[in-house]
């Protein structure tokens, strides 16, 4: 149960599915919207913008994967797509479009609703040495969940914040795609590596000078990733 | 014929043929060589003879004795002149003995002079026999060399005609080779192609004979590959289109499930059912589009992976609670994801078939990290143990709604990307093993 009431935006075409999430959703605490199409979905957002974004990618009408990306140019909100495609480039054109994390079709409730629970969660109080976390130019506030560059506060979205908190924390240790999967996104089994590298792509958008040229968030080829110590 | 191999044929045709020809040469050969030097040898001899004739005819005529006229001439490769005189015979030598000499050809020689072949102790004499004015001259030659000559290029002339008979067999041989090249090529493009690999073609060789062959085999080779893949992309459709119902029914399963708490039990039964059944359906959906998938694409990512953490885990999520058998932790270089389906796969399918897990052990050795899984189950016989890795194969004990049978047969595709074998027996204490080696890294 989440203790204060957080918003969900769910874009499903079925209704019957769309009836199963909102009533697992709800029965979680969320308020819950729903769209039937990324039309629908684009004019609920102007009111509104939830705290996460359930996506389905075949979509009538505008399809979901540029649902993901208007949604993405905007905002670090929370995205997890839900999709029927397991073909490897739908998946990686949804984490590339900006997705958080995604499912397929047939889910298990319980493992989607884990998943968004993991999106969704406040920041872990921490210690007051862990509060604060420097890594070169960047500095973490784990209380306030806010990434610094030069004393510039840098958008960032949970999921992102995250990744970098546990990879700032390992103090230049080298953190494998599988433990961040399961530490970061709560996977229980070996999830895809691609999640993990399309956050890391996004986030040294956001973190490096270059981004082509990494600095601060290195690639160890066949380990994972580490920080510069 | 008919029985034996082309190539037999081709060899054996070869070989007659080469040997006839090389016969009938060496016939001809034999025949004129011979003649030839018969008649040469018996010429020259003639003339030796007349020689030796008027050389003890003026001997004799100048006084000399039958014997002291015999004695004027050279003896040469054995000739031995011989002279009768009234009703005697002189000789120097008696090789031949004047009562072997044929009497119609001394008969016939006395009146114009003659010559024969004769055999005296298995040896072969030239006679010659000519008139002289004092009495009959007789020169006898041996002819044993020329007949040693013969038999020796007679024998050269048949080790030949052998010898052209096996050269011809050889040539039929490599030619029959040259031929087949073709044909074996066929043969092996459908070996491989009834093995699976249906990319196999056969070059066009530039033969307008051979061409349309490899054509007519590579347009098979098309069909049959559109072929499968129009019936795999029909099986990855169909289960791809039962996902989004199979979604929805499932998700308002779960819900009804929850509230069976405050049905009735009669109903909550009901309900308990459907769930069953669902989850079992959503399982096989999942397993099938996870075979259809293994087909399409197989990439590789390759990271260092902890096997004993791994199992440990694997082990954990399916409630099992044993510990590992291992001596060292071995960390291998391989695609985690891959290997996980193949552990979870097993793990999953001696969980329900065999009774449970009894040992889970880790072995290593230079060329491999093997993992050892038995149950405590009856056992895999030796008729299944052969099918196990097919889908939709179970064994007949199995429990209908256990599954698909497509957890072996997905476990083995995964081992199969990451080069891991994968193999089925039947453990020392009973109930079956699963042995899965997996090399240290894999080859690029």
């Amino acid at each position: 149960m989440l203790t204060v009431t957080k918003s969900a935006l769910v874009v499903e075409d079925d209704p019957t599915i769309r009836m199963v999430l909102r009533t697992n959703l709800e029965n979680d605490g969320c308020r819950v919207m729903e769209a039937e199409t990324g039309e629908a979905a684009l004019v609920q957002l102007q009111d509104e913008m939830p705290d996460i974004v359930l996506v389905d990618l075949r979509l009538p009408g505008i399809h979901g994967l540029d649902l993901v990306r208007s949604l993405r140019a905007r905002s670090e909100v929370p995205i997890i797509i839900v999709t029927a495609n397991t073909d490897s480039h739908d998946v990686v054109a949804g984490l590339e479009a900006g997705a958080d994390d995604y499912v397929t079709k047939p889910f298990v409730t319980k493992e989607l609703m884990a998943r968004i629970r993991r999106q969704l969660r406040r920041p872990v109080a921490s210690g007051a040495e862990d509060a604060l976390l420097r890594c070169g130019p960047l500095e973490l506030r784990a209380d306030t969940c806010e990434v610094f560059r030069d004393g510039e506060a840098l958008p960032v979205s949970r999921i992102e914040f995250d990744v970098l908190q546990a990879l700032m924390s390992a103090q230049g240790r080298v953190l494998s795609r599988d433990y961040l999967l399961r530490t970061v996104w709560g996977y229980s089994n070996a999830g895809d590596g691609r999640v993990v590298d399309n956050l890391i792509y996004r986030l040294r958008g956001k973190i490096e000078t270059d981004p082509s040229r990494p600095d601060l968030l290195l690639t160890i080829r066949g380990f994972g990733y580490r920080m510069k110590a | 014929m008919r029985s034996f191999g082309l190539r037999v044929r081709v060899v054996v045709n070869f070989a007659i043929l080469s040997l006839a020809v090389a016969a009938a040469v060496s016939g001809a050969t034999y025949v004129i060589a011979s003649w030839y030097l018969s008649g040469e040898r018996s010429d020259s001899a003639l003339i030796r003879a007349s020689l030796d004739a008027r050389a003890v005819n003026s001997a004799l005529a100048a006084g000399s004795t039958p014997g002291e006229a015999l004695g004027v001439i050279p003896v040469v490769d054995g000739s031995q002149p011989m002279l009768r005189v009234g009703g005697t015979w002189f000789t120097s030598t008696v090789a031949v003995p004047p009562d072997s000499l044929p009497a119609d050809l001394l008969a016939q020689a006395e009146v114009e002079g003659a010559q024969q072949r004769i055999d005296v102790a298995g040896d072969p004499y030239l006679v010659i026999g000519l008139p002289t004015s004092r009495g009959l001259f007789v020169e006898v030659f041996p002819l044993r060399t020329l007949d040693r000559t013969l038999v020796i290029g007679g024998w050269g002339l048949v080790i030949m005609t052998i010898f052209a008979g096996a050269l011809g067999a050889l040539l039929g041989w490599y030619s029959v080779r040259r031929l087949l090249v073709p044909v074996d090529q066929l043969g092996d493009g459908a070996r491989s192609l009834a093995a699976g690999d249906l990319d196999v073609r056969l070059p066009a060789a530039g033969d307008p004979d051979l061409d349309p062959i490899a054509n007519a085999f590579n347009d098979m080779a098309d069909s049959v590959q559109t072929r499968i893949a129009r019936e795999q992309r029909f099986a990855a459709n169909v289960s791809h289109e039962l996902r989004s119902p199979v979604t929805a029914i499932s998700g308002v399963t779960e819900l009804l499930e929850e509230r069976s708490t405050a049905m009735d039990p009669s109903d909550a039964s009901i309900v308990g059912h459907l769930a069953r059944q669902v989850r079992r359906l959503s399982r096989m959906l999942i397993d099938l589009l996870e075979v259809s998938r293994m087909t399409a694409s197989q990439s590789v990512e390759i990271e260092p992976v902890d096997i004993a953490r791994m199992l440990t885990q694997i082990l954990q999520q399916h409630g099992v609670d044993l510990s590992l058998l291992l001596g060292e932790r071995p960390v291998v270089r391989t695609d985690g994801r891959h290997l996980e389906r193949v552990f979870d796969n097993i793990v999953r399918n001696a969980e329900s078939h065999g009774a449970g897990l009894r040992s889970v052990e880790i072995l290593s050795d230079p060329d491999t990290v093997s993992v050892c899984f038995r149950d405590s189950g009856p056992g895999i016989d030796e008729e299944l143990a052969k099918r196990l890795f097919e889908p939709f194969v179970r064994g007949d004990k199995a429990d209908p709604s256990s599954g698909a049978g497509l957890g072996m047969a997905i476990a083995l595709e995964h081992a199969g990307v990451i080069h891991a074998t994968l193999e089925v027996g039947r453990a020392a204490e009973g109930g079956a093993q699963f042995v899965v080696s997996i090399p240290w890294e894999i080859a690029a």
